[in-house]
């Protein structure tokens, strides 16, 4: 025998290993190289429980294709069916679901239509579905209705059947016969007894008869009696008729008056009259519908105004002073205010004046004594206020930042812009962190750009409450339509 | 009572040592793979003695095992009137369980013991020690083939396996049980998929793998001579059996 070297068993191994590996793999999953062969029709079952992809297509029993996917589509189960080219499906095939065998596999048989219907095309659509009872619920209907017949005959066959069956039926019809002789024999035998029946019969209703005679007897003998009743009777619906003839009297009259009534309602409806125009002009209910919503409104600004008094002393560390400010907040709207405020500041209000001396010029920082007026007004938006307007006798913005829950308030300011640039504009950054409902504390940074030495730091205390009087003084003043 | 509780500190410190020496070598070896030199001749001759030389035994386990599932099968279906599914039975438990299972416990039992009887042997003697002065390493030179051996030569024979059952199942049940053969392979084919196949054959990766780790550390760690020799053989016949099987378990629950 040859003698191999270890790496030549080695490889013949493994060549054989990899040559039955893919052997088995080809045989058991047909696996194509490449694109797949053959075309794809779709189908539309109710149900297609118990098909799984790659579940054979068969026509006449013959293997044609696959089921390739199985889909949900409408409610519907859709199936995309890969069918071999050589074979040709005609439009009027029909699509079943059967089952191979009683525990097999689902496939799709294709029955065939007429031989001369055109074939579909690549992504062609089976239109045409029968469905098949069930053959498990098949063959156990048919198990129950095979022993029931078994039943039956079973019980017929031990009764008829055999030796002892027919001696019974004789004994039947043997009694039959034997019953309808003595029929016979009973209707001879009291052939005179019917008659006498009859006689009597005869005697019955002759006795009928006289009962009735007498019946008439004594409704003649108290006829005096059954006349007055009827007297009676008839004077009693007499009355009844004069009742009605009053009351004829009063109908017209109470028809005169429902029509009345009639005409004043057909009135009012055509708008006739005041109160007609009032009810029919829909500019009446317009009107109304207005006014109410106009006092609504004004009920409800009147609700929503609101209006602040507050006063607050800020002590300037640098300036050894306090600065006063009182303050009122006019509140229409939750998002926007007017605040009108009286400063007195210790340092007075500045002015640049333009002094000429001699043919020289020069601009000099004036300051006097006097209170110096703020006019606002602010929008606010969610957490973030902006307002603008005359800050103390200057025009000037400012932008405030609230926080917890409005407790705590930063604010910015700047007024008082000279736009000879001799001196910087008055700026001022500040915190007000409100103790309770009314009282408050700032504290912050006055005038800190200021060229003359104004800067200073601040501490300051004040308090603010919403004054109801001052609101209806306000609001008292006619309203504007919305 | 203290004894008791010594004892059982000592098992499970054991086990942690061991098992963590086994990932040790197995590290080592992976991360020698890659390092040349390759030393195929070494691999080669390790593939020959794992694969080629398992051949017979696992051709003789493979048919009559199918064809004792064959007959068993037939005797069950046939109550059904179900005999045309004895060819699907067969080549499902082959493809899927006996299969790779079966390969791998005969090739623990006849490779993986002479492994760990030969590196045994070699610890031994000290020859492994004669490698470490000879700067060779012995976990490259001997531990590193025995593993690729494994992991390359488990899964061809698990394939001839499968093949060879599948023949024995259609001897026994065309030849001798009178099964229609159109029948029988007509429906193993319909009933198998090539992913049966595969399964079976990651599987039997897994299994190679650990038959020659368990050998290879068995040998490789063999103290107290010609004794330890031999326990280590058992030891990684026992071991390596009950690993494949508790493995497969965990490896079909995540397969299917």
């Amino acid at each position: 025998m040859l003698k191999l070297s270890a790496e030549a068993k080695v490889g013949i191994f493994v060549f054989i290993g990899l040559i039955l590996l893919v052997y088995m793999s080809l045989r058991v999953g047909g696996i194509k190289f490449g694109r797949e062969e053959g075309y794809t029709l779709t189908v539309r079952l109710d149900n297609a429980s118990g098909l799984d992809t790659n579940a054979s297509v068969r026509v006449a029993g013959v293997e044609v294709g696959r089921v390739r996917k199985i889909l949900l589509e409408d409610n519907k189960a859709k199936l995309v069916l890969r069918i071999r080219p050589e074979v040709k499906i005609g439009k009027d095939f029909t699509a079943v679901l059967r089952t191979s065998g009683m525990l097999g596999e689902r496939y799709l048989e294709l029955i065939p239509g007429s031989p001369n219907a055109p074939s579909l095309e690549e992504g062609g659509d089976i239109t045409r579905v029968a469905t098949y009872a069930d053959m498990e619920k098949l063959i156990n209907l048919l198990a129950d209705v095979a022993s029931d017949v078994k039943n039956v005959t079973a019980s017929f066959s031990s009764v008829l059947g055999g030796n002892e069956g027919e001696a019974t039926l004789k004994n039947i019809v043997k009694n039959l016969e034997e019953v309808t002789e003595n029929v016979n024999a009973i209707i001879k035998e009291n052939d005179k007894r019917f008659s006498t029946v009859m006689v009597n019969f005869e005697d019955f209703s002759a006795s009928i008869k006289d009962a009735s005679r007498n019946l008439n007897s004594l409704i003649v003998e108290n006829k005096d009696n059954l006349k007055g009743g009827v007297e009676n009777l008839k004077n009693a619906s007499l009355k009844l008729e004069e009742a009605m003839d009053t009351l004829n009297k009063i109908a017209p009259k109470v028809e005169d008056t429902i029509s009345s009534v009639d005409s004043i309602a057909k009135k009012i409806d055509r708008g006739e009259g005041t109160l007609g125009k009032l009810i029919n002009d829909p500019t009446t209910h317009e009107i109304l519908n207005k006014t109410l919503s106009g006092i609504n409104n004004y009920i409800d600004r009147t609700e929503r105004f609101r209006t602040f008094v507050s006063y607050r002393g800020e002590f300037l560390f640098d300036e050894q002073d306090t600065k006063n400010y009182l303050s009122l907040k006019v509140q229409p709207k939750a998002d926007k205010y007017y605040l009108f405020e009286v400063v007195d500041d210790p340092r007075g209000r500045r002015k640049t004046e333009t002094v000429t001396i001699g043919g020289a010029t020069t601009s000099v920082t004036k300051t006097s004594q006097e209170f110096k007026l703020s006019l606002e007004l602010a929008k606010r938006f969610e957490d973030l206020a902006i307002r603008g307007g005359v800050i103390e006798s200057s025009g000037g913005f400012g932008i405030d930042y609230y926080m917890l829950k409005d407790r705590v308030k930063i604010a910015f300011e700047a007024f008082d812009f000279d736009f000879n640039k001799k001196r910087n504009p008055h700026l001022k950054i500040g915190t007000l962190v409100r103790l309770n409902k009314y009282f408050f504390v700032t504290a912050g940074y006055d005038d800190f750009i200021s060229k003359d030495g104004f800067e200073s730091a601040y501490l300051g205390v004040g308090f603010e409450f919403e004054d109801e009087d001052l609101k209806y003084l306000f609001t008292s003043a006619p309203s504007i339509k919305p | 009572m203290r004894e008791l509780f010594e004892r059982l500190g000592r098992m499970a410190v054991t086990a942690v040592t061991v098992t963590g020496n086994m990932f040790l070598i197995l590290a080592q070896a992976v991360y020698f793979i890659f390092i040349p030199p390759y030393k195929l001749r070494n691999i080669v001759k390790q593939m020959e003695f794992v694969g080629v030389k398992s051949l017979f035994v696992v051709i003789l386990t493979g048919s009559f095992t199918g064809m004792v599932l064959a007959m068993q099968s037939f005797n069950a279906l046939k109550r059904f009137g179900a005999e045309s599914l004895v060819g699907p039975t067969v080549a499902l438990s082959m493809a899927r369980e006996l299969g790779p299972v079966l390969t791998a416990l005969m090739v623990t039992g006849r490779a993986g013991s002479a492994m760990a009887t030969e590196l045994g042997t070699m610890r031994v003697t000290e020859q492994i020690d004669a490698l470490y002065t000879m700067a060779i390493n012995p976990v490259k030179y001997l531990i590193t083939p025995r593993i690729v051996a494994g992991l390359s030569m488990l899964p061809i024979l698990t394939v001839i396996t499968d093949f060879v059952g599948v023949i024995g199942g259609y001897f026994v049940g065309v030849t001798l049980l009178n099964i229609n053969p159109g029948v029988y392979i007509g429906r193993t084919v319909d009933f198998v998929n090539v992913d049966d196949i595969m399964y079976g054959v990651t599987k039997s990766f897994f299994f190679g793998l650990i038959i020659t780790l368990v050998a290879s550390y068995q040998g490789f760690y063999t103290t107290g001579g010609a004794e330890g020799v031999g326990r280590a053989a058992t030891n990684a016949v026992v071991v390596g059996c009950v690993l494949i099987l508790v493995s497969d378990y965990i490896l079909t629950s995540i397969m299917f």
